[in-house]
């Protein structure tokens, strides 16, 4: 398999893992109050929900061999729980939980039939389940159909997570990244992240040694789809209107895979890079052509995406951290 | 509601489903032949709707007269991205090949997005408006000639596949590579060639579309997505179920705008995919 | 006092019919393996051994006929639910979990079993001291020879304290002195443990050695069962193999 190092240091890849954690931490923490833009800060909450997503999208497919395309379907799901629950007058810290949930239980159902299928297969029918989803979402009055849902107004503080000042979000998704990372981490470690990488690599193998294949897979995919859940909530708290456009979108998808593959898949602090390193890069270049070209700047974004796709697969399916990993296997070799 | 609207429904629900054929039977041959899933198939559709319309509008060709043209051009498209670009990527890991013609999906949608704009074009044709009426049912004029070339076309795909040498050779690769390799089958060429038609066929659909549809950049991926229900729902990896499936789709998408609302018929059709699924995932004729 | 039948039969294959489309693949065949003992398979290319291994460890499932494990009727369980009742097999065309460690690969195999990561770390290392590849622990599984490979998938079965062993093919592409190792090392499991193995091979000399009993396949059907002498003698086995440049029937 391209990508994966062939020198086997397992332990120079743990604590790797985790300086390349601490360093991007840092970075999203103290580079907003150096550089207090509020364009800036805006372009990092998104990041920051991307790398939650894209670290949900790699349990999926680095780990699990699952490789998903309609991770929308999951961020959407979690979006409107916590739109509609926050107009209900829910807390939205409850409503992050329930978004999670929710996003959890409709993966859950949907891989009885999805799993059905093999490879790429799933990866289609994943395609069109976001797609049919978003479709209904948007003939669907209960959720605004088209129209969207806006948050109501409530008061500023920490309760309802609404800030005057945008950087206090950041701090807050922050929070529920590095906590969503420890869970994660720890269940990564745990026979789950042996059985689902087992079921990735010869899924007759897995079975052979007594592993319930069907069963990890699915709990793969309600992992998954539970923290992409929370990052979709974690959207809609900060950008307060959502349509099945803005959150069920393929775009969304698209989004998600583009920062989990450029930074690396294999391992959960690939999305942290690559969202850290692509979301300023692309939010920057689409308000400055954004002006421009108007709608068609849209295109342009999604063909550097496609070319992007197509060169780091065809050289470096392991992503920018391969890179980082050859460079200091070079640097230990000396 | 009237019989005859339900009838006039379901028809043409059977008529959009032999176009939908010619992308299901494409998208079957690639995945039968290279074991690769084309996310980039509905896209090709676009691209050879899009040339459809040019020549409509700078040469004056008909659709149905651009049919050999898009063939030609689609299955040169096809050809040379099995030879530069699949071809490489058969050996590779899932992760190349499920990306590959995905990316190669946004690259070619977006290309066209870029240049020509999102706006939304149609071929004005006297045949578009025109109908034939018998007993109350209207049916497009132009959709009865699509699905009657689309008919032929599947016909002639079955005979080339059993008949002649390179269709045998496809049948063969298809079926156990290795023992096709031994037997003298050039296995790369026969991929470009089985790929070449494959886009071909989407381009005939495309420029089938192009005489009734509208035609824009991002019609691509629900061809892409119609045409897989169809080939799962009719079973991976036979032309008979290819086909059942593509009318069945068609057949789905009508019944779920007449239970429903137009606009989420594509739902209905999904729906009925994941129910399916769940309890024949082999689908009607599959292995 | 009860006089207990010391060696009643783990496993009990009770009339496995197995059809591929027209081809009968397996046809009748019925016989049982008592707790402990050591038994091999053997029968010309395409007699139907692996399938029968298939149709045990239920990767595939038969027309007709029984599968009894320890008393159960196991035919309709799945591959996963046997594995973890204690029947372990190796592979005749190896699939290791390539991109994962050597270490890695046989932790996996312990953990269904085991009650932790730390109890299947401990497993593990036992399983790979025993094949003697403690020393490459944390190598990737794809950079391993296939000898090497070979004695990896015999780590992973062994990794599961398993109660039954299938063999298939274990011994294939190894020279002589590599063989000899290989049989060492089962004859010393089987004689420490009370596992059971059923062992497939093709290098006939190495089975005709090391198992107490033989049972002949040829087409599907059972023709010979015994000791490796009585088979080694029965001419309707010499008959199956008549033509094969495998044969080596003299010792």
């Amino acid at each position: 398999m391209v990508g994966l190092r062939s020198l086997d240091l397992k332990s120079l890849r743990r604590s790797i893992d985790f300086y390349i954690a601490v360093i991007c931490f840092g970075f999203l923490v103290v580079s907003p109050l150096i550089y207090n833009n509020f364009f800036y800060i805006n372009a990092l909450y998104t990041a920051s929900v991307l790398m939650l997503a894209g670290v949900a999208w790699v349990i999926m497919g680095g780990y699990t061999g699952l490789i998903s395309f309609g991770h929308a379907a999951f961020f959407g799901l979690g979006a409107y729980t916590l739109a509609l629950t926050h107009n209900w007058g829910v807390l939205p810290w409850l409503g992050l939980v329930l978004g999670g949930c929710v996003a959890a239980l409709f993966a859950a159902a949907v891989s009885y039939p999805l799993l059905r299928l093999k490879g790429r297969w799933f990866s289609l029918a994943t395609l069109a389940m976001a797609e049919a989803l978003k479709l209904y979402f948007n003939n669907w009055d209960f959720v605004g159909g088209s129209r969207g849902i806006e948050l109501f107004r409530k008061e500023y503080g920490l309760e309802w997570i609404y800030f005057a000042s945008p950087i206090y979000y950041n701090y807050v998704a922050y929070a529920v990244l590095i906590a969503s990372l420890i869970v994660l981490n720890m269940i990564v470690k745990s026979r789950f992240g042996y059985y689902t990488q087992a079921i990735r690599e010869s899924e007759e193998t897995a079975m052979a040694v007594g592993i319930n294949t069907f069963r990890y897979k699915q709990l793969a995919m309600v992992v998954s789809g539970f923290f992409t859940g929370i990052a979709g909530a974690l959207y809609t708290i900060r950008f307060r209107f959502i349509d099945p456009f803005a959150v069920m979108d393929f775009a969304q998808s698209l989004q998600i895979i583009v920062i989990s593959v450029a930074g690396g898949i294999f391992t959960l602090v690939g999305p942290i890079i690559g969202a850290l390193i692509i979301t300023p890069i692309a939010e920057y270049v689409r308000a400055v052509l954004g002006g421009t070209y108007g709608a068609k700047f849209f295109g342009i974004h999604m063909l550097i995406y496609g070319v992007i796709l197509l060169a780091l697969v065809l050289y470096s399916p392991g992503g920018l951290y391969d890179v980082i990993l050859k460079l200091k296997e070079g640097r230990k070799r000396e | 509601m009237e019989l005859s609207l339900i009838v006039q429904s379901l028809l043409e629900g059977v008529l959009n489903g032999s176009v939908y054929t010619l992308v299901a039977l494409g998208l079957g041959l690639i995945w039968g032949v290279t074991e690769l899933v084309n996310f980039a198939h509905g896209d090709f559709l676009m691209l050879s709707a899009f040339v459809a319309y040019f020549l409509h509008y700078y040469v004056g060709l008909d659709p149905i007269e651009s049919i050999p043209i898009c063939f030609a051009i689609n299955f040169l498209i096809g050809f040379i991205v099995q030879r530069f670009l699949l071809n490489r990527i058969i050996e590779a890991h899932l992760l190349a090949q499920t990306f590959s013609t995905f990316a190669l999906a946004l690259i070619v949608r977006n290309s066209f997005y870029v240049s020509l704009g999102p706006d939304v074009k149609s071929i004005s044709n006297p045949l578009a408006t025109m109908a034939v009426d018998v007993m109350g049912i209207r049916l497009s004029t132009a959709k009865i000639i699509a699905t009657a070339i689309a008919v032929s076309l599947t016909i002639a795909l079955y005979l080339f596949l059993q008949k002649t040498y390179i269709g045998t050779a496809i049948r063969a690769v298809s079926q156990n590579r290795v023992a096709a390799q031994l037997m003298g089958v050039n296995t790369k060429q026969t991929y470009c060639l089985s790929t070449g038609i494959a886009v071909g066929l989407a381009g005939v659909a495309g420029a089938l579309i192009a005489s009734y549809y509208y035609i824009f950049p991002e019609i691509g991926p629900s061809f892409t997505t119609l045409a897989f229900v169809a080939v799962v729902l009719g079973g991976i990896g036979s032309i008979q179920g290819a086909t059942v499936g593509a009318l069945l789709v068609g057949l789905l998408q009508s019944i779920g705008a007449l239970l429903f609302v137009p606009a989420i018929k594509d739902v209905v059709v999904f729906l009925a995919f994941i129910v399916f699924l769940t309890i024949r995932p082999r689908g009607l004729f599959g292995d | 006092m009860s006089n207990e039948v010391v060696n009643s039969p783990i496993l009990r294959v009770e009339n496995i019919v197995k059809r591929f489309g027209g081809l009968v693949a397996l046809d009748n065949v019925s016989f049982e393996v008592r707790e402990g003992e050591f038994l091999g398979i053997i029968g010309p290319n395409g007699a139907g051994k692996t399938t029968l291994f298939n149709v045990i460890t239920g990767f595939l499932k038969p027309e007709q006929g029984r599968i009894v494990f320890k008393g159960v009727d196991i035919t309709k369980w799945p591959v996963y639910k046997r594995s973890r009742m204690g029947i372990a097999r190796t592979f005749q065309i190896m699939k290791p979990l390539e991109n994962l460690t050597v270490m890695d690969n046989v932790v996996t195999a312990a953990l269904p079993r085991s009650n932790s990561v730390r109890e299947a770390i401990e497993r593990a290392e036992r399983s790979l001291d025993l094949v003697k590849l403690l020393n490459k622990k944390d190598l990737l599984a794809r950079n391993l020879n296939s000898t090497e490979k070979r004695r990896l998938e015999i780590a992973r079965a062994l990794a599961g304290e398993p109660v039954l062993l299938l063999l298939d093919e274990a011994l294939a592409g190894q020279s002589p002195s590599e063989i000899d190792e290989t049989l060492a090392l089962l004859r010393s499991i089987h004689k420490s443990t009370k596992i059971t193995i059923i062992m497939v091979e093709h290098v006939m000399r190495a089975i005709m050695r090391i198992v107490e009993r033989i049972i002949v396949l040829n087409y599907g059907k059972i023709i010979a069962t015994g000791t490796p002498e009585e088979v080694a003698r029965d001419p309707k086995v010499i008959e199956a193999y008549l033509g094969s440049s495998k044969v080596e029937v003299s010792m």
